[in-house]
């Protein structure tokens, strides 16, 4: 239930800038001729909503109506039609039943109910993009939790992959032509890439691109996983707006709090 | 676009706590909802009336119509799972059954039916799976899969027979060979082929299938459905007592204590 109403705030500003600004029909480059993907982009939070203004909000609209005036409807809908997509990861056989089991008791099971990160691949696109000839930083907006960041090179992997894993990986990127890769592996084994009960395990890689043309932000997102999957998982591509408004700022994320797990008595998941 | 931020500030008026459970949420005493939110769906405050309208009812009486206005669809209901126990005879052999589960995509018209039948001590595990124009069986599920094209129809049917099977090929099927009979209450009748089939769903006082029945071969196969509950908790009505008589002799007795709105099945053909 929380998700909704502070993915609803997060269109917002996304569709009134897009009233605002007139499109930009060029890709902007910066000064080695990459594209520039810096800039606000419509809310990325993958998974739960779309991601591309006008045809967003008529997303959200069917999210946040309320059927027969009952607000369970509200949740219900949204639930179900996140476990409506027919591009499902192939899992090995042995984790079916276990992804199903974790989806099931998912108030208790999923890492994000406990205020644990969202993690990569889960988190989506970023909110905003700072772009350098060496570096980039993405800057994500997250319902519920605290803002989050990846700091990624251009080139080469700075540092050696964190033997423990960690909850966004170590990314590196590089270009394929006007496309920006980044490749993120060094995974812990508990965060979930998808609300789903999409586990994983410390192999686990994704490599994201992202391709701008104009006004918009193409992302498409692989993730491979030799121990869980069998065979790579090539996720819908998402389309981001570009946030216009020079006065558009990412706000202060308010805390996260697990304190609503332990009162859940049915296993009816919210997102 | 001015509709859709209205529509957004509309919801967020609402006066639903953060980091309240929906449940939590809707204390009885306010009188907002006829119904506790996870009671399942209520039934029809009036008969429909015309084909349209009925079909339509039987839909949302299962949990098929979703959204509102003009976004609502019934197409997003799509995995669904559920399980439990009862027999199976065969051959005029009554075997247990102390596990059962059927898994379907009603997106991709599969099917998996997994479950244990036991008899003289002996327990044989059967798996058997359609999707699309594909037949298979399998060890365990999704392992040592083995094409079984005999099958193909016979699979095809069975999924044709569950509530959600029936209904989903009803709102794909062309409305010109669809037959609704309304002779009255608890006299509805919805008939109309699947794979050069007649089936025909005869519906209870809320307009769920109560029976599907079919002829093939010359045998009259009839599956009946009753105590439908909300078991998933997302206003989708799963039967939870379920017989299947093959030309008027027993064949499947099952009680349903578990489904799912399942997020994960897959059919991936061997």
């Amino acid at each position: 239930m929380r998700i909704y109403w502070l993915a609803a705030l997060a269109v917002l500003p996304v569709a009134v800038a897009l009233t605002q600004q007139p499109p930009v029909t060029t890709t902007p480059r910066s000064s080695d001729g990459h594209p520039d993907l810096s800039g606000y982009w419509g809310a990325g939070f993958q998974g739960l909503v779309g991601t591309d203004g006008p045809s967003n909000a008529r997303e959200h609209s069917f999210v946040l109506t309320l059927r027969n005036g009952d607000v369970s409807n509200l949740t219900n809908d949204g639930v179900i039609a996140r476990r409506s997509s027919d591009n499902l990861p192939l899992y090995k056989p042995q984790y079916w039943d276990r992804v199903l089991d974790m989806d099931l008791n998912g108030n208790q099971q999923d890492p994000f109910n406990s205020c644990m990160p969202m993690g990569v691949p889960r988190i989506g696109a970023p909110r905003r993009i700072v772009q350098t000839a060496n570096e980039l930083f993405f800057f994500y907006a997250v319902p519920f939790q605290r803002n989050d960041y990846r700091d990624i090179p251009i080139g080469a992997r700075t540092k050696e992959l964190d033997p423990d894993g960690t909850w966004m990986g170590d990314p590196v990127a590089h270009w394929d032509g006007d496309t920006l890769v980044v490749e993120t592996e060094g995974f812990n084994d508990t965060s979930w890439f998808g609300p789903q009960g999409y586990i994983h395990g410390y192999d686990m890689k994704v490599t994201e691109r992202f391709r701008r043309e104009g006004d918009k932000l193409h992302y498409d997102s692989t993730i491979e996983d030799p121990e869980y999957l069998q065979k790579p998982w090539v996720r819908d591509t998402v389309v981001l707006s570009r946030i216009g408004d020079p006065k558009y700022r990412m706000d202060e994320s308010p805390p996260c709090s697990d304190r609503d797990n332990k009162h859940l008595v049915g296993k009816q998941r919210e997102m | 676009m001015r509709t859709s931020i209205i529509v957004v500030l509309g919801a967020w008026g609402l006066v639903v706590p953060w980091g309240m459970p929906a449940a939590a949420a809707a204390p009885a005493s306010q009188g907002a909802w006829t119904s506790p939110p996870q009671a399942g769906r209520p039934p029809p405050k009036t008969r429909p009336s015309g084909d349209k309208a009925i079909i339509h009812t039987v839909a949302d009486a299962l949990g098929f119509v979703r959204g509102v206005g003009r976004t609502e669809t019934t197409d997003t209901l799509n995995r669904l799972q559920w399980g439990g126990s009862g027999s199976i005879t065969v051959d005029g052999t009554v075997y247990t059954v102390p596990h059962y589960r059927y898994t379907l995509s009603l997106h991709l018209k599969a099917a998996r039916e997994d479950y244990e039948r036991v008899t003289q001590g002996r327990t044989q595990r059967l798996i058997a799976v359609v999707a699309g124009s594909d037949a298979w069986d399998e060890r365990e599920p999704g392992v040592d899969g083995h094409l079984q094209p005999g099958s193909t129809r016979d699979r095809r049917l069975q999924f044709a027979r569950t509530p959600f099977g029936f209904v989903r090929l009803l709102l794909d099927a062309d409305p010109s060979n669809i037959k609704v009979s309304d002779r009255g209450p608890d006299k509805v009748s919805i008939s109309f082929p699947v794979d050069g089939v007649l089936m025909t769903a005869t519906l209870d006082p809320d307009y769920r299938p109560a029976s599907i029945s079919m002829e093939i071969g010359g045998k009259q196969i009839v599956d009946r459905y009753r105590d439908y509950r909300d078991l998933a908790e997302y206003g989708v009505m799963f039967p939870t007592r379920i017989t299947e008589t093959i030309a008027g002799r027993p064949h499947l007795d099952l009680s349903i204590d578990d489904a799912r709105v399942a997020s994960y099945a897959v059919f991936p053909k061997p």
